[in-house]
This record gives C-alpha cells, sequence and structure tokens, in this order.
C-alpha cells in the first residue's frame, strides 16, 4: 500500500502553547485510520492541518501523486437552512463544476442512494433527524468523488443507537468506495470498530503515543461488538489513554 | 370571514375602546374638542375631503415608497461592499452615521435647494432617513456566517462572489428583513418631513391644516399615515411569509 498523505515532524502552537510536538504521520491508500485521544489534545487541530485550514510552525505536509482529491465532515452536519436535501448536496459540484443541473442532480441522486437515504431529496434541514443530517452531510462530502475523507467526530451529537447504526454503514460504506479515512474520535469503542489503525494521542504534550494496527477476523457488523478481540483492543487502548492522564 | 384571521383581534379591541372613549370623552365634553375631535367628526372630514386625501395619501405612499426602494438597493449594495473590502468599510461606513444622526427636518430646507419643491425633495428625504438600518443590519447580517460555514465554503475552493451569493447573503435574510421593518417606517416619516418643507402630500396638509386650526384634518391625516404604516409592514410580512414557505430563512424569526 502507498502512502496517500505523509505529516513530517509537525509542530503547531497557539502563541506560547504547544499544541502539536512532533507529529509524524502517513495514510494509506484505502486505510481508515482513526485519531483518538481525549478532548484537547490537538487532534481537530492536526485534521484542520491536513486539510489546509491550518498552518504548521514546522514541518511539512506531503500528498502523493494525485492531486489534493479530499473532502471534509465537520462534527456538526453544517447544512445550510435555506437548501433543500438536494441542493445542499449539489453545493460542491456547483461550486466547483460547470456540469449542467441535471447532471449534477443525477449525481446527487446517485448519492444519496449510497447513504441511504433515498427519497428525501425535497426535505429542509428542520425537517430531519440528527443521523439523517450527518447522512447528508456525508453525501455531500462523496458528491465530488472524494480520495480521502476527514472527519472530525461527525457522530459525538448522535443519539447511541443511531451512531452506532451510523459507524456500520461508515465502514462499508468507505470499504465499497475504497476510501483512505482520517476519522477524529475521542470514542475508544468507535475506534476499535471503525479502524484499520489507531494513532491514540497524548493528553498534553500533542504527540503520538501508540500506533495500533486494528485487525479482525470476522466482518464489522453488531456481533463484532461482543467478540473477544474487538474487547481486547478497547482494553489495551483505554490502558494506554489511562497511562496518557497519569 | 377569512380576512378576520389575519386581524390582529387584541390590539382591534383596543383600537376600538380607545375611539369609544374619545367619542363619548368629546360627547360629554369631558375632553376640550379643540385639542381632540371626536373620531365621528374625523371621520366625516376624512369622507367630505376623501379626494384631497386620497390625493395626498397616494404622492406621501409614492415619494415614501420610492426612496425606500432607492435606500433597499443602495443600502445592501453599500453593505455588500463593506463586506468584500475592509479599505472601503474604514473609509466610508463612519460617514453613513451622518445619515442616522443628523436629524432630517435640520437638512431637509438644504434639500429642497438642491432637488426643489415636490417630489425629489420627498425622495431624497425619505431616501436619506431610511437608508442607515438598510446598511447596519445587512452588514451585521453579513458578518453573521458562522466560522465552520466560512470553512466550508474555503475548502471547496468558492470565490468571494460564489461566497457571497451562496452564503451571507442567505444569510443575511433575518437581518435585512429587520432592517426593512424599520425602514419602511422611517421611510414615512422622512417624506412626511420633506413635505413640510417641499410641499405635497400629507404633511403638507397637516402643516396647512395646523395653520389654520383644523385639528380634525391633522388627525386624519395622523390616521392615513397610520394606515400607510400597517400597509407597508403589512406588505413586507406577506413578502416574508411567501419567502418562508418557499425557503425557510432564518426559522428563528418565522412570524
Amino acid at each position: 500500500m502507498s502512502a496517500v498523505l505523509v505529516l513530517h515532524n509537525i509542530q503547531k502552537n497557539f502563541k506560547d502553547r504547544v499544541v502539536l510536538k512532533s507529529v509524524n504521520l502517513s495514510l494509506y491508500e484505502g486505510e481508515f485510520l482513526c485519531l483518538l485521544g481525549p478532548s484537547g489534545c490537538g487532534k481537530s487541530t492536526l485534521l484542520r492541518l491536513m486539510v489546509g485550514l491550518e498552518s504548521p510552525n514546522s514541518g511539512n505536509i506531503s500528498w502523493s501523486t494525485h492531486e489534493k482529491n479530499f473532502a471534509f465532515v465537520f462534527q456538526e452536519s453544517q447544512l445550510l437552512p435555506w437548501r433543500n436535501v438536494l441542493e445542499n448536496i449539489r453545493l460542491p459540484l456547483e461550486i466547483q463544476t460547470e456540469l449542467p443541473i441535471e447532471e449534477q442532480n443525477q449525481k446527487v441522486l446517485s448519492v444519496l442512494q449510497k447513504v441511504n437515504l433515498k427519497s428525501s431529496e425535497n426535505l429542509f434541514p428542520h425537517e430531519l433527524s440528527g443521523g439523517m443530517k450527518m447522512r447528508v452531510s456525508i453525501a455531500r462530502a462523496l458528491i465530488s468523488s472524494p480520495k480521502v475523507l476527514f472527519m472530525d467526530e461527525p457522530f459525538s451529537a448522535l443519539d447511541e443507537v443511531t451512531r452506532l447504526l451510523m459507524q456500520r454503514q461508515l465502514r462499508a460504506l468507505c470499504e465499497k468506495e475504497k476510501l483512505s479515512v482520517i476519522f477524529v474520535t475521542h470514542s475508544s469503542y468507535e475506534a476499535a470498530f471503525l479502524a484499520d489503525r489507531i494513532l491514540l494521542m497524548n493528553a498534553k504534550g500533542g504527540e503520538i503515543i501508540l500506533n495500533e494496527k486494528i485487525a479482525y477476523n470476522q466482518l464489522r457488523t453488531e456481533a463484532l461488538r461482543s467478540s473477544a478481540d474487538y474487547q481486547a483492543n478497547i482494553e489495551k487502548i483505554s490502558a494506554k489513554m489511562q497511562e496518557s492522564f497519569a | 370571514m377569512k380576512f378576520l384571521k389575519h386581524i390582529n383581534l387584541p390590539a382591534f379591541i383596543s383600537l376600538l375602546i380607545v375611539i369609544f372613549f374619545f367619542e363619548i370623552g368629546v360627547y360629554f365634553s369631558w375632553i376640550p374638542e379643540f385639542l381632540f375631535p371626536a373620531p365621528s367628526s374625523v371621520l366625516k372630514t376624512l369622507v367630505e375631503n376623501k379626494s384631497d386625501f386620497s390625493e395626498a395619501f397616494l404622492e406621501t405612499f409614492l415619494g415614501s415608497m420610492t426612496g425606500f426602494v432607492f435606500s433597499v438597493i443602495l443600502g445592501i449594495c453599500f453593505a455588500v461592499l463593506f463586506s468584500l473590502s475592509q479599505f472601503l468599510r474604514k473609509s466610508i461606513l463612519p460617514f453613513a452615521v451622518f445619515f442616522q444622526t443628523v436629524p432630517i427636518i435640520a437638512i431637509a430646507p438644504l434639500l429642497v435647494i438642491y432637488f426643489g419643491f415636490g417630489m425629489p425633495t420627498v425622495i431624497a428625504s425619505a431616501f436619506i432617513v431610511s437608508i442607515f438600518p438598510i446598511i447596519a443590519n445587512t452588514l451585521l447580517g453579513l458578518e453573521s456566517s458562522s466560522k465552520a460555514e466560512i470553512e466550508l465554503f474555503q475548502l471547496y475552493g468558492a470565490s468571494p462572489i460564489q461566497c457571497l451569493w451562496k452564503l451571507k447573503l442567505p444569510t443575511a435574510y433575518p437581518s435585512i428583513y429587520a432592517g426593512l421593518k424599520v425602514s419602511v417606517g422611517l421611510a414615512i416619516i422622512g417624506a412626511i418631513a420633506g413635505e413640510f418643507v417641499a410641499g405635497g402630500g400629507l404633511g403638507a396638509l397637516i402643516d396647512s391644516a395646523r395653520t389654520q386650526q383644523r385639528i380634525d384634518i391633522v388627525f386624519g391625516a395622523l390616521g392615513l399615515l397610520s394606515l400607510m404604516g400597517l400597509l407597508c409592514l403589512s406588505s413586507l410580512r406577506a413578502c416574508h411569509n411567501f419567502l418562508q414557505k418557499m425557503r425557510p430563512y432564518g426559522l428563528n424569526i418565522r412570524e
């Protein structure tokens, strides 16, 4: 597997406070990478650096051969209230392409199927549940056919049942679309279910203290959550997290 | 009976009570008629001089609404320019405060010198009084997009014009609407102030009635001005409700 994105010796300060210290990271093609750590450890800052919303104080970020083809999913769905589902998802195409509107709409309808939101294209955001809003947000990210998907705690505001469902569907979708994903979360349960690899960040220093591959002998379905492998992974990550707090 | 649904019943009842109180008060001479005429005599004056009143009403309405439309167009354009250019904002916006702070009655004589007697001065007066709330509210609205929304557009590589058209202007809608509601009333005030010095419309009618001590005409004109204000605000609200049905702009201000 070749690296899609490589971060080398990244340092980021906010005034005198060091948020990230010598972070090295590679994302491989088709990999689901979870960036795990307690609140305030610099995971979101690291994600913002990768997409160019922040600049590092030192170090460099390099993308592989093809152009930066990525999409970003925010913690909140960030849907525009005056646009219906179809128009919200169409937004990146309107901005980035010259495609005729019919063609754009066709693309939207096919993406809606991928996120299990058929026949919702005419609804407005205030008519959607939290889970549906997040699906629309993911569909909007997928509309421009990205190779890399950055997700900043997208399921943190969802209820337990919806969150578990969204995790299963996201994992299946990313496998099907062969997406490389960097997923920020502070839940070890979420990370252990979704990730191919977990990077655990230190609570204070903004350093990566664990780089752990996650593999299971079974499919990532609901049954996985009660398996011994899954439990063992969670225990291992939790123990390391406790260490970082100590 | 359908129209009854649209009437604000408590306000309507309050108005009827006040009218009844004044009618009784004047009838029993508890209230001096030379200060407050009986509502029935105001109504009689309105009916007897209906052609004068309707002509004046239309003239004031036309003057104030033309000034209002100019201030909406120019006010929004200025606010957009200020939101796009910090330089323009810093160099021009402080002077726009002039429109807010200088009393129109003080500059109305100047307007007569510049625009002459009649409609142009009335329009200019309505425009000067009503433009500032539109600039201020639109600018506030244009700057109310969240950081995450701006970043979303930044990630899509949107140009400043795309960002303005697809994000900032729709986000600004609730503020623009609030500005319009304030400005439409101010435009009527500005038009009346202009008519006091430039002639024509309900302003001139009030001024001439004042010199003749015809308080019934003054009250009749004031009633018509209130009606004009209500008509303008209702029209704005109807447009707003129509837009809200089409697009849920600013759900927090749905009426």
